[in-house]
């Protein structure tokens, strides 16, 4: 099976067959690690840009093993500003980037509907890294399938996604991904965060932490920005972390058999304790381990690869 | 000396109703005589079979930035005039921020003066309320009106309750309406778009419904406790048309305005982040825009106006929250409302006239203009059975911004005559 579709600009609007194909050739992606030669051949001669509005070295640094482990070229912008700030606009940049040969285009940006705007003027393909408050599908997909890789299936199950729903696009994209693939959906947290409008069939919305994580399967905490207190969304990270944050007490009361989700960095001691980070039902390090297979996959499905040529190369 | 035009065969508005295939000869300005199978060898004869004739049309409401000095910002008053008249208006409220903004009795002259010069719709001011439109001390609004300004009002809602207070107190002396933008500054603030499921689902910073509401309601009150008119611009949602006709019905001396993106569009158009579809008040779903043409139907809504706002594609080509807000609307306003309400059924000919022509020159104190014998020719052309699409590059406006490009439409505008002269298509394809 191969990539249909020209980006990938969100999850909302994947059906779930492509969300499966990206976690179905993550799987072969995921044994590099237990390589000594981390390296596929196939991306050779294709030139992966990371073109990153917005400081990041997780989801960069992800994109760019993944391209290099599949031996695309890859290079790395750091454009500091907005097009606003330094006069050029982004759809000029993404023509630069496109007439020096990029073929895939992977973008960070802190406006929302900046890859869309990317995608619309240049052949080049695009993949989303994160948009502002709007989506970051790859996370979405690496969440999915850490959550398939310990439960086995994503139908059917759980999910509680704690804190600041309304500005997180890690939020989003794992919406829309578990509604796709089957999943409840809890999302809890401080009332001036989690959107009522969001609630519907097989999403809950919660702003009692511990009700929420009652009987779920998986617990998936987000980062909470410091400067949302400071715009009196919520009255104090004390607080924040009194009613949201998870620790070992509350951790107690969850399912045997849960998982502990959290994209990175944690505020540690803020929305999440050292300790549950460190506990064995944490997946935080898999789930870093996992986005370098899954953004593997997607360059290697958006470079025109096919999910089952790749299976034989193992 | 203006040309003896007859125009045959068209369908003319009149206050009894349409007369049906008439003739309007019109000349020195006037309308000599509208019948059945009028010839006469020395007009000029304009073939408007199928056509209609409508009272001219006006605008309460377009931002044309570079009115004052005429030169470098986009849409000059020479080029914003120009897309009025093609657009069908006769006559069009030009507001005051432009650069620098209408503060003072001698730019409004200018303004009128400047405008009998321009082959384009009759300019009309409404001059700033306060000095640079700081929202701080208030303009001489008894020279402004002295000037021919027809109302005052600041473009950004006047945070200064007391402030607004006083302005209505003193403009009643006047007798001139206060155009005001209610919306509450603080609770907006950041906002983007209209804060829903779409604000949601898009990540982009919402405007609570509420702003609006609150912003209204306080001005409503002031307006109330004074006795000052309040025109209310940028109406944008079901509870607004509510309050005002709450308002109106106490007495209050208000009158409201909507846009016509307001009427035709939802934020579903801002799907694709598009920023020509980034509006101030912004778009609000389908539930708000049915409770507008409600109320433009009944009349809670006075007018319906452009809220021409140019804005240059390089401004609008950037992230989504970084864009001004604004579209551009005086050509596409008369076929995207007859497309889309006369035609689906939702107002009919005599709203649109209401909404266009009648009310609106009652806010401003402009005589009634319907068209008829012995009276000075003010009309809108209108041939509604034309097959068009929305095409800015073939606009009159320096402006290009709107968010209804390469719709389809059904009717063009024709033309107006206003001022002894005859603008627009049929002019211009006579002298070609």
């Amino acid at each position: 099976m191969r990539w249909r579709r020209k980006d990938l600009l969100g999850l909302a609007e994947l059906e779930s067959s492509e969300i499966e194909l990206v976690l179905e050739t993550a799987e072969p992606c995921k044994q590099i690690f237990e390589r000594s030669i981390k390296k596929f051949p196939t991306l050779r001669g294709k030139v992966v840009v990371n073109l990153f509005y917005e400081a990041s070295t997780r989801t960069r640094t992800s994109f760019e093993l993944a391209g290099k482990w599949m031996s695309a070229d890859v290079v790395n912008i750091a454009a500091s500003s907005s097009s606003v700030v330094k006069g050029e606009s982004l759809t000029d940049t993404a023509k630069t980037l496109e007439a020096l040969g990029a073929d895939i285009v992977v973008i960070r940006h802190s406006a929302a509907g900046a890859p869309h705007a990317l995608a619309k003027a240049i052949g080049a393909r695009v993949i989303n890294a994160g948009d502002g408050s709007h989506e970051h599908p790859t996370q979405g997909l690496l969440d999915l399938y850490t959550i398939k890789e310990h439960k086995g299936k994503i139908e059917g199950l759980t999910v509680t996604i704690v804190g600041d729903i309304l500005h997180s696009r890690v939020a989003r994209s794992n919406l829309w991904g578990l509604r796709k693939m089957g999943a409840c959906v809890r999302l809890v947290g401080p009332p001036t965060l989690v959107p009522r409008t969001l609630a519907g069939p097989g999403v809950e919305v919660f702003t009692n932490l511990d009700e929420a994580i009652d009987g779920a399967d998986v617990i998936n905490v987000l980062r909470i920005q410091r400067e949302r207190q400071a715009t009196g969304l919520f009255p104090s990270l004390r607080e924040y972390s009194r009613l949201w944050g998870l620790n070992a007490q509350r951790l107690r009361r969850a399912k045997e058999d849960v998982i502990v989700m959290h994209p990175g960095p944690a505020n540690l001691g803020v929305e999440i304790t050292q300790e549950v980070v460190d506990d064995p039902r944490s997946v935080v390090r898999t789930q870093v381990r996992n986005g370098v297979a899954v953004r593997m996959a997607l360059l290697y499905l958006m470079a025109g690869g096919d999910r089952d040529e790749l299976a034989s190369l193992n | 000396m203006s040309l003896r035009r007859l125009i045959k065969g068209a369908a003319v508005w009149t206050e009894a109703g349409w007369l049906p295939d008439h003739d309007v000869l019109i000349d020195e300005g006037r309308i000599v005589r509208i019948n059945q199978g009028i010839s006469d060898p020395k007009a000029r004869l304009i073939d408007a079979r199928g056509w209609l004739v409508l009272p001219g049309l006006v605008d309460l409401h377009a931002h044309f930035p570079g009115a004052d000095e005429d030169e470098d910002d986009l849409e000059t008053l020479s080029s914003g005039l120009m897309a009025a008249a093609w657009g069908g208006f006769t006559r069009v409220v030009v507001m005051p921020d432009t650069r620098p903004s209408l503060d003072r009795n001698a730019q409004v002259r200018h303004i009128h003066y400047r405008s009998e010069e321009i082959a384009g719709a009759r300019a009309h001011v409404c001059a700033a309320l306060t000095k640079e439109q700081a929202g701080e001390a208030l303009t001489e609004l008894a020279a402004l009106r002295a000037a021919g300004a027809v109302a005052a009002g600041d473009t950004e809602p006047l945070d200064d309750a007391r402030l607004l207070r006083n302005a209505l107190e003193y403009a009643r002396m006047l007798d001139m309406p206060l155009f005001c933008q209610a919306r509450d500054v603080r609770l907006s603030q950041g906002g983007v778009t209209h804060e829903g499921e779409v604000s949601v689902h898009l990540g982009l910073a919402g405007i609570p419904r509420a702003a609006e509401w609150i912003g209204l309601a306080r001005d409503l009150f002031l307006a109330e406790t004074t006795g000052g008119r309040l025109h209310v611009q940028g109406v944008s949602t079901a509870r607004s048309v509510e309050l005002i006709r709450q308002a109106k019905d106490r007495g209050v001396r208000v009158s409201a305005e909507c846009s016509l993106h307001h009427l035709i569009l939802t934020d579903e158009a801002l799907r694709s982040y598009d920023t020509n579809a980034k509006l101030l008040p912004p778009l609000r779903p389908s539930e708000d825009v049915e409770a507008l043409i409600e109320g433009v139907r009944t009349g809670v809504i006075d007018a319906v106006v452009s809220d021409h706002t140019p804005v240059t594609a390089e401004e609008k080509d950037v992230e989504f929250a970084y864009a001004p807000f604004g579209a551009a609307g005086l050509e596409a306003l008369l076929p995207a409302i007859h497309t889309h309400l006369v035609l689906e059924g939702k107002i009919t000919w005599n709203d649109v006239v209401q909404a266009l022509c009648h009310r609106p020159r009652q806010i401003l104190g402009l005589d009634h203009v319907d068209p008829m014998e012995g009276a000075l020719c003010e009309i809108t052309l209108f041939n509604p059975n034309a097959d068009d699409v929305i095409d800015p590059s073939t606009w009159r406006s320096a402006a290009k911004n709107t968010p209804l490009a390469g719709q389809p439409v059904k009717g063009r505008v024709e033309g107006v005559y206003v001022a002894g002269r005859a603008l627009g298509r049929w002019a211009e394809e006579e002298t070609a």
